[in-house]
């Protein structure tokens, strides 16, 4: 392969991956913009979407029934989730929530491992999702492609909803202002509730898609994604909506390109990379790209 | 009182010395273990309590600074007829030394400080909880690099054959001077500093606090102690592996510091001690078998089941943990009849939904 074909390769994988980092990207940003917290949990979320739609595919279902089960799946669990432990929390300090959603994530993993195996495991493959196909030089699958065309469908209707609809301009407000939305008569734990339900909905989506893509799921799968896409929303700016998906996109620019250009003994530090970019990042421009500024001066 | 204050610290001292030294001649190795463990535990849970409870710098890289310290200190006492071909890749001059337990441990912990350093001076300028992001990635960033420098750390394998040094005598000695040196500095001037820049960040650097930079002394002095626990696990346990310092260290870190109560040395003994005799109990069932007539299945996952709910559980009902910031001292016994001691701020569950 010539240079240039490998470049754009890369270009391409690395687009795919940070699609799938900006959908999971969304949720994490915009609940840190209500609510200032972490929530470790998300990730977590997506692993219990898929495993949940694992066996709707060795039922045999096709694909858009198992992404289907896998939405409903991981939307369930963020919203019971959100019922039930983070409701009663919204006004406690942001550490509880943040202490609160570790232990929810230790929780998911653990109880799916214990109700399954600590196998690996994989959906059953689509003879079309896996169909190879070229464009100049560039060797990807269909699912790559259908990931980035859906990742933008969905990321196109969560950009109607903010602007366009009652709840996403309530969401808008609160992020802007919690105590003047309040005063204002937005009823904040409804539109936390929704925030939780759009964010896990779209993390479901990456999660199935994840599983098509890579196979090997296991109940750890989603703790590392989570937190990745954490530094991507960062990168973007947080609590923005274009800075989630923007900085999906350079956080899977960024780890494809570093992975693929460096010698092999440096490529093994994958996970290394993206965490020194995010203390770079909170080094020069902590605000990310889209974001306001957050300071305690030094 | 005052008499009564004067001789609590050392009975206190004499007592421990006494049961350490009943423990010495008389326990078994896995006691021996088990009760040096619970003292490396307290040791971690107070230097998190440093950072996290008296700072509010919500850290969770302390299994890295552990790590840290821990593989440092077992570089540098590892025997020198195994390093040649254990761990070949450093330097000539430190293959040919092998350095008393002390000064590695206290290396080890200023390893420790240095990464904190690193860490901490971007991030701890920021408001919000970055620095569990920024801490997170620590832990993942020292887990990767373990796993992959194989000429260095022997890799997933673990560091295996670290001389047997550290006895309960160090470790609880480390114990003691982990708690002396919290005790006095939370309550030092310093301390009121760090207590405040927690409190109102904004109210601290009106009263002329350097706010980023009492943060980050405290962080790094909290990574030093961490440092230095790390270095007395690898000699309690002769066996160093990246599995030790994994996310499960995380978050069973964070279960000690918040089931006993941020800000509370008391409250990091308590719950060092629920969490590491607990699993002992727990550990058992994951195997699966029968119990008390019952057959069970092997019940993977049920350690860190249990930790994921008390996290939750704490959250949900007493956010401020058992101990909550108050101590276990002789004075509020005397005065408990009395009324309340001294008041330290005692901060619950305040609306502090920020406003931004």
């Amino acid at each position: 392969m010539s240079g240039s074909a490998v470049f754009l390769q890369q270009l391409a994988n690395g687009l795919v991956l940070g699609f799938l980092y900006g959908l999971i990207a969304i949720g994490l940003s915009m609940v840190y913009g209500l609510l200032r917290m972490i929530n470790f949990a998300h990730g977590d979320v997506l692993m219990v979407g898929v495993f949940i739609a694992l066996p709707v595919s060795w039922m045999g279902a096709p694909f858009p029934i198992v992404l289907l089960a896998g939405i409903a799946a991981a939307t369930a669990v963020g919203g019971l989730i959100q019922w039930t432990v983070y409701r009663p929390l919204i006004r406690s300090r942001d550490v509880t929530l943040l202490v609160a959603s570790l232990g929810v994530s230790l929780l998911l993993q653990n109880l799916v491992l214990m109700l399954t195996s600590p196998q690996p495991k994989r959906p059953d493959p689509e003879a079309f999702l896996d169909a190879p196909f070229q464009i100049g030089g560039v060797f990807l699958r269909n699912v790559d492609l259908l990931i980035v065309a859906l990742a933008l469908a969905f990321v196109i209707g969560t950009h109607y909803f903010l602007q366009n609809t009652r709840p996403g301009l309530a969401i808008r407000a609160l992020s802007q202002d919690l105590n003047a939305a309040r005063m204002m008569g937005i009823r904040v734990q409804r539109m936390v509730f929704i925030c939780f339900l759009v964010g896990s909905a779209l993390a479901g989506v990456a999660g199935v898609f994840i599983g098509y893509k890579y196979g090997h799921l296991t109940p750890y799968s989603g703790f590392l994604p989570g937190v990745k896409a954490f530094v991507a929303a960062v990168i973007g700016g947080i609590g923005s909506f274009p800075g989630a998906v923007v900085g999906g996109i350079i956080l899977g620019l960024l780890e494809v390109f570093l992975v693929g250009y460096l010698p092999d003994q440096l490529a093994q530090f994958r996970d290394a990379y993206v965490f020194l970019v995010l203390i770079l990042v909170l080094l020069i421009r902590p605000s990310g790209l889209f974001g306001r500024a957050e300071f305690v001066k030094a | 009182m005052i008499r009564v204050r004067k001789a609590t610290i050392p009975i206190a001292l004499l007592l421990l010395i006494a049961a350490l030294w009943l423990a010495q001649s008389q326990l078994n190795a896995f006691y021996l273990q088990v009760l040096g463990l619970l003292g490396i535990n307290i040791m971690l849970t107070v230097s998190l309590n440093l950072a996290a409870g008296y700072g509010g710098m919500f850290s969770l890289g302390h299994p890295a600074f552990a790590a840290i310290g821990g593989y440092t200190a077992a570089v540098l006492t590892y025997p020198v007829a195994m390093k040649a071909f254990r761990i070949p890749a450093y330097p000539e001059w430190l293959l040919q030394i092998a350095v008393p337990f002390l000064p590695a441990l206290i290396l080890g912990g200023l390893a420790a400080s240095i990464a904190a350093v690193l860490v901490g001076w971007p991030v701890l300028r920021l408001r919000g909880h970055y620095l569990a992001v920024a801490t997170l990635g620590l832990t993942v960033i020292v887990q990767v690099s373990i796993v992959n420098l194989v000429d260095y750390t022997r890799g997933a394998l673990g560091l295996s054959g670290i001389p047997n040094y550290a006895n309960l005598w160090w470790i609880y000695g480390f114990v003691v001077l982990t708690m002396y040196v919290v005790y006095r500095l939370v309550h030092s001037r310093f301390g009121r500093a760090l207590r405040a820049v927690r409190d109102d960040t904004v109210a601290a650097q009106m009263s002329g606090v350097n706010v980023a930079r009492t943060r980050l002394i405290a962080f790094t002095i909290s990574a030093f102690f961490a440092g230095i626990a790390g270095g007395l696990l690898g000699h309690l346990l002769r066996i160093l592996t990246p599995g030790q310092f994994s996310f499960n260290a995380v978050f069973i870190g964070v279960a000690m510091m918040i089931l006993g109560g941020m800000g509370s040395i008391t409250g990091s003994v308590i719950g060092a001690l629920i969490m590491t005799i607990l699993p002992q109990f727990i550990i058992p069932f994951e195997r699966g078998g029968s119990f008390f007539g019952f057959e069970l299945p092997a019940l993977h996952g049920l350690t860190q089941i249990v930790t994921a709910l008390i996290l939750i559980i704490v959250m949900l009902i007493r956010p401020e943990g058992i101990a909550g910031s108050k101590e276990l001292t002789m004075r509020n016994l005397v005065t408990r009849t009395r009324g309340p001691a001294i008041r330290t701020s005692v901060k619950t569950s305040g609306s502090e939904v920020e406003a931004k």
